[in-house]
C-alpha cells in the first residue's frame, strides 16, 4: 500500500515539479552558454530568471507540502484518501518520503544548476580544484571526512523529515476546532516552536551555570578535553541527530493521533 | 452472521449528541434506508461505519472486525461531499480506485460511464456539480463490495439521473453484500428498500422491514415517515 500511495503522491507533485526543473536547468544552460560567449547583459537576465525559479522552487516546495497534506487529508480528498484500505501509518510515511525525496532532489537540482551558471562564469576545472583543496586542507582524514559527509547528509534528511513532520502535526492538531482552523494550525505552530526555544534556552542556561561552577567545570571541561577535534564534532552532530529524531517521533505520534483518533473532516 | 452490527454506540461533539446509544444489525443481501431528518445522526453514524470518525463509546464490526483498513477494503462508501481528485482524468480515478481496490469492476464501471455518456479523457474540475456526484457514484458502485454505505447519494442529481442511479443500486444487487442508503428523500426510494431504518436526534427510533411496517401501520414508508418526524 506504501508503494501505492506514494505512486499518487510523486504524480500530483510531478507534474507541478518536473517542468519547474527542467525550467531552471534549461535556463542555467542558456545563462552559462551566455556566459560563455561573454555576452554580459543576456547572461545577467539568464542568472536573474534562474535566481527567480530558484526562490520559486523554495517556496513552492514549502507550499505544496502543506497544501498536499491538508487537501488530500484534511479536506473534501480526506473521505477518499481516509477511507482507503490502507494504515494510517502508511498514509502519514507516503506524503512524508514523498515531500522529503522532494526537498532533497530541489536542493540538488538548485545546486547542480548553481554549478552550472558558475561553472561557465569561473571555468569547471576552477571548481573543481576549490573542491579538492576544501577536501585537503579539512582537518580530518578521508576516513573521517567520509564519515563527515555521511553524517551531514543525514542531518539534511531527518531535518527535512523533523520539520514537515512539525507541518503535519499543527495542521493535524486544526481538527480539535471546528471553524478557523488555518489559525489553529499556525497558532499550533508558534506554541510549539516557542516551547522549544524556551526548553534550548533552560538547556543552555544551565548548561553556562554548570561551567560557572568550580568543580562542575572541571568535570565539563575534561570529559571535552577527552575528545579529539573529530570526536568532539561527533559528539555535536549525535547530539543533533539524537534530538531531531525525538522530535520526529513527536511530531509524528501528535499527527498519527489526531488522524486516527480525532479525524474530524467537514 | 451481520456484516454491519452496531452496539450501544454513543457519540458526542464538544456537548452535542449526535448519536445515543444506538444498537442495529444489518444482514448480507439487504438494501437498507438510513432515515431520519437533518441533524438525526445518520452521516455520524455512516462514518463510524467507515472508520472515519471514532465512536465516543460502544463499538461498531464490519463482518466481525472492528473497522480498520482490512474493512475499509469490503466497505464501499459515498460520502455527501465531492471527494474526487480535481486534477485527475477520469481515467486516472479509475485507475486510482483499480489499484487500491481488489473488488473493484473494471467491465462494471466502463459500462456505467458509457451508459451516462461520461467521456473518461476529461479532467474532473472540468465536469459539471452533477457529472462529478455521477462519477463518484459510480465508482463507488463499480466494487464488487461487502457493504455500500452510501450518504444521500440522490440528493443532488436530475430526476433521470436518480432513477439510473436507483436501477444501478438494483442491478448491482447480490446476495452476499447490503446497501445502505441514506437520505430525507424517501419518497424516491421507498419502491428499491427492503429496511427501514429511522434515527430521530441521534436514536434509533424504527428498525423494521418495509412489508412489516406497511402491513402494521397500514401506509406508506414515506407517509409514516411524516407522522414520527412531523415538525
Amino acid at each position: 500500500m506504501l508503494g501505492k500511495l506514494m505512486k499518487y503522491e510523486f504524480m500530483a507533485l510531478g507534474r507541478i515539479f518536473l517542468p519547474l526543473f527542467a525550467a531552471l536547468i534549461i535556463m542555467s544552460l542558456v545563462s552559462s552558454l551566455f556566459g560563455y560567449l561573454q555576452l554580459t547583459i543576456p547572461t545577467g537576465l539568464g542568472i536573474f530568471v534562474a535566481v527567480v525559479l530558484i526562490i520559486g522552487i523554495a517556496v513552492i516546495s514549502f507550499i505544496i507540502t502543506i497544501q498536499r497534506f491538508w487537501t488530500n487529508l484534511l479536506s473534501n480528498e480526506g473521505y477518499l484518501t481516509m477511507t482507503l484500505p490502507a494504515s494510517v501509518d502508511s498514509i502519514i510515511l507516503s506524503k512524508l518520503f514523498v515531500s522529503a525525496i522532494l526537498f532533497i532532489v530541489s536542493g540538488i537540482v538548485v545546486m547542480g544548476s548553481i554549478l552550472i551558471m558558475g561553472g561557465a562564469w569561473m571555468g569547471f576545472g576552477s571548481i573543481l580544484d576549490m573542491f579538492i583543496r576544501a577536501f585537503e586542507n579539512a582537518p580530518f582524514n578521508s576516513y573521517q571526512m567520509v564519515i563527515f559527509l555521511l553524517q551531514s547528509l543525514a542531518s539534511v534528511i531527518l531535518g527535512s523529515f523533523s520539520f514537515i513532520l512539525l507541518m503535519y502535526a499543527c495542521m493535524s492538531l486544526s481538527m480539535l476546532v471546528n471553524k478557523n482552523r488555518w489559525l489553529m494550525a499556525f497558532g499550533s505552530y508558534i506554541a510549539i516552536t516557542t516551547i522549544l526555544q524556551v526548553v534550548a534556552v533552560l538547556i543552555a542556561t544551565i548548561i553556562a551555570a554548570l561551567g560557572f561552577h568550580d568543580r562542575l567545570d572541571g568535570v565539563l571541561n575534561s570529559f571535552l578535553m577527552n575528545f579529539s577535534l573529530f570526536g568532539q564534532f561527533q559528539f555535536l552532530s549525535w547530539s543533533v541527530v539524537g534530538v531531531t529524531l525525538v522530535l520526529c517521533v513527536v511530531y509524528y505520534l501528535i499527527t498519527r493521533h489526531m488522524l486516527s483518533k480525532r479525524l474530524n473532516l467537514q | 452472521m451481520p456484516i454491519l452490527k452496531c452496539s450501544s454506540l454513543h457519540k458526542v461533539y464538544g456537548h452535542t449528541v449526535a448519536l445515543r446509544n444506538a444498537d442495529l444489525e444489518i444482514e448480507p443481501g439487504r438494501i437498507v434506508g438510513l432515515l431520519g431528518p437533518n441533524g438525526s445522526g445518520k452521516s455520524t453514524l455512516i462514518k463510524i461505519c467507515t472508520g472515519l470518525l471514532t465512536p465516543s463509546s460502544g463499538f461498531v464490526q464490519i463482518g466481525g472486525s472492528n473497522p480498520g483498513p482490512e474493512t475499509k477494503g469490503i466497505v464501499s462508501y459515498l460520502p455527501e461531499n465531492s471527494y474526487l481528485n480535481s486534477w485527475m482524468k477520469v481515467s486516472h480515478m479509475i485507475s486510482f480506485f483499480k489499484d487500491f481496490y481488489s473488488d473493484f469492476n473494471m467491465a462494471k464501471a466502463t459500462e456505467m460511464l458509457s451508459n451516462l455518456n461520461i467521456n473518461t479523457n476529461s479532467t474532473i474540475k472540468s465536469l459539471s456539480k452533477g457529472t462529478k456526484e455521477k462519477v463518484q457514484l459510480i465508482l463507488v458502485m463499480a466494487r464488487d463490495a461487502k457493504l455500500y454505505l452510501l450518504d444521500e447519494p440522490i440528493g443532488g442529481v436530475d430526476p433521470a439521473a436518480r432513477d439510473y442511479i436507483l436501477n444501478t443500486i438494483i442491478k448491482n444487487y447480490n446476495p452476499e453484500a447490503s446497501v445502505v442508503i441514506s437520505t430525507h428523500l424517501i419518497y424516491d426510494i421507498e419502491q428499491v428498500l427492503d429496511d427501514v431504518i429511522f434515527l430521530k436526534n441521534g436514536e434509533v427510533a424504527l428498525s423494521s422491514s418495509v412489508d412489516d411496517l406497511r402491513e402494521q401501520r397500514g401506509m406508506s414508508v414515506d407517509a409514516y415517515f411524516r407522522e414520527v418526524f412531523k415538525c
